[in-house]
């Protein structure tokens, strides 16, 4: 694996020879997800950019390491920017509470806080036992009880219900734990 | 885990009206009520696929991102991000534009191709009705044939039934002393019929024989290859008829130049 720094580094400079191998590199990949998921060209552009200036701004304040393949994690970076896009839009409609940002500047530095305590949850769901994990997964994808009994095998819904609350009990506490979590929990 | 119960039940959206007033009002008196709530709003928020997991109050840390972000490093970085941005989605517009111009322009070139194909394709096909001569054909009529099947032939052949023809041809050139004026009529109703491989046959079989015809049987082998826009194999036999002055030699010079 390449030294990750290695771009973020490049970002902070403003490499403009290395900028644009990023873009040769990742740029497709991500536009064809968006281009799939409602988005448009300009749509596309816009996020890969903000995507960008996140990493370099959080390497700017925090000098954080990348524990995947640069690649891979800016992908995500773009997934996650693109699924807050979409559900600004949502969130706009049912009035649910949110930050208004001032401007792009404090956008993008609430887009890093909310990327990061969304790799607080993520990473501290890999932790617990597989079979949580799974269970959880198919929770959080909105599968019904009944059917994850008869996915797992289970008696009764009252079961999986039992389970699910046993296993997301397991993955709170790891949260709670982690040091990440005081600084993110208000937020 | 009667908390935990209840919190999901609101999130399902299973609450009664007042059970939810009751709820809500319990989030703003009771604290640690509301901790537990908020982390399972964000947990479900983060980890659900469609949902995001939005930050509701700022913090001091919002504000030291936003102003890194105002600083020279990343203003400059936000520019050269915007430069390289439309230099790389340009430069793939103009390789498109690019593109498209060489594809109109192979299309340009395939489409006079096609033109010059079919234009060649009707002057072939034009060359070959004007040298047929079919008026030119010796006549059966006069001649008594036991049946008189072969000026049926012709009739049919005149009436460009050539199938109904060729069925007369056919049985004629079973028989032994066939005259080459058949081979001839039955080849060029094949030819007529686009039956090109069985027109060939006939006139080689013509051109191999030893009947007084035989000279005719390159002209119209000739004529065959025009027909198929076969142009080279028709212009080695014209060239043959002119050099060994066969039969219709004039007209096969005058045909040379035609498709030169």
């Amino acid at each position: 694996m390449a030294d990750n720094s290695y771009y973020l580094k490049a970002l902070l400079s403003s490499n403009s020879h290395v900028i644009t191998d990023i873009y040769k590199e990742n740029f497709y990949k991500v536009k064809s997800f968006i281009l799939k998921n409602n988005g448009q060209q300009e749509d596309a552009e816009d996020i890969f950019q903000k995507a960008l200036l996140q990493l370099a701004v959080r390497y700017k304040k925090e000098k954080f390491i990348i524990n995947s393949s640069f690649e891979a994690y800016l992908f995500t970076v773009c997934k996650n920017l693109w699924r807050r896009e979409l559900n600004k839009s949502k969130n706009k409609v049912t009035k649910h509470s949110f930050i208004e940002p001032k401007d792009d500047n404090e956008d993008i530095a609430l887009a890093v806080l909310e990327q990061k305590r969304w790799e607080l949850f993520t990473e501290n769901l890999e932790r617990i036992s597989d079979n949580c994990k799974q269970i959880l997964k198919l929770f959080f994808a909105k599968m019904s009880y009944a059917d994850i009994m008869k996915k797992f095998d289970y008696n009764s819904e009252t079961v999986v219900r039992q389970r699910v609350f046993k296993c997301k009990n397991k993955l709170k506490e790891l949260i709670v734990k982690d040091k990440r979590f005081s600084s993110l929990k208000e937020l | 885990m009667e908390d935990d119960i209840l919190i999901d039940n609101y999130f399902k959206g299973l609450l009664s009206e007042d059970e939810e007033r009751s709820f809500l009002e319990r989030l703003s008196t009771d604290a640690s009520f509301n901790e537990k709530f908020k982390l399972e709003e964000q947990m479900i928020n983060a980890l659900s696929e469609d949902g995001w997991d939005f930050a509701k109050a700022p913090s001091e840390e919002v504000e030291a991102y936003s102003d890194l972000l105002k600083k020279e490093e990343l203003q400059r970085l936000k520019k050269t991000l915007s430069e390289v941005n439309s230099e790389f989605n340009a430069k793939k517009n103009i390789s498109n534009r690019r593109l498209f111009y060489y594809l109109a322009a192979a299309f340009i070139v395939v489409f006079l191709g096609l033109q010059l194909f079919f234009n060649q394709n009707i002057s072939n096909q034009k060359l070959y009705n004007d040298y047929i001569a079919l008026n030119d054909l010796p006549s059966f009529v006069s001649r008594s044939d036991e049946s008189n099947q072969l000026a049926k032939a012709q009739e049919f052949f005149e009436n460009k039934k050539y199938e109904e023809a060729l069925l007369i041809f056919k049985s004629v050139v079973s028989l032994k002393d066939v005259s080459g004026s058949v081979l001839i009529y039955k080849g060029i109703a094949e030819t007529e019929l686009g039956q090109y491989n069985d027109a060939q046959e006939t006139f080689d079989s013509l051109i191999n024989s030893n009947l007084l015809d035989v000279q005719k049987g390159y002209w119209y082998k000739a004529l065959l290859y025009l027909k198929q826009n076969r142009v080279e194999e028709s212009k080695v036999i014209l060239k043959k008829i002119v050099s060994e002055e066969l039969y219709k030699n004039n007209e096969a010079q005058k045909l040379l130049k035609q498709l030169d």
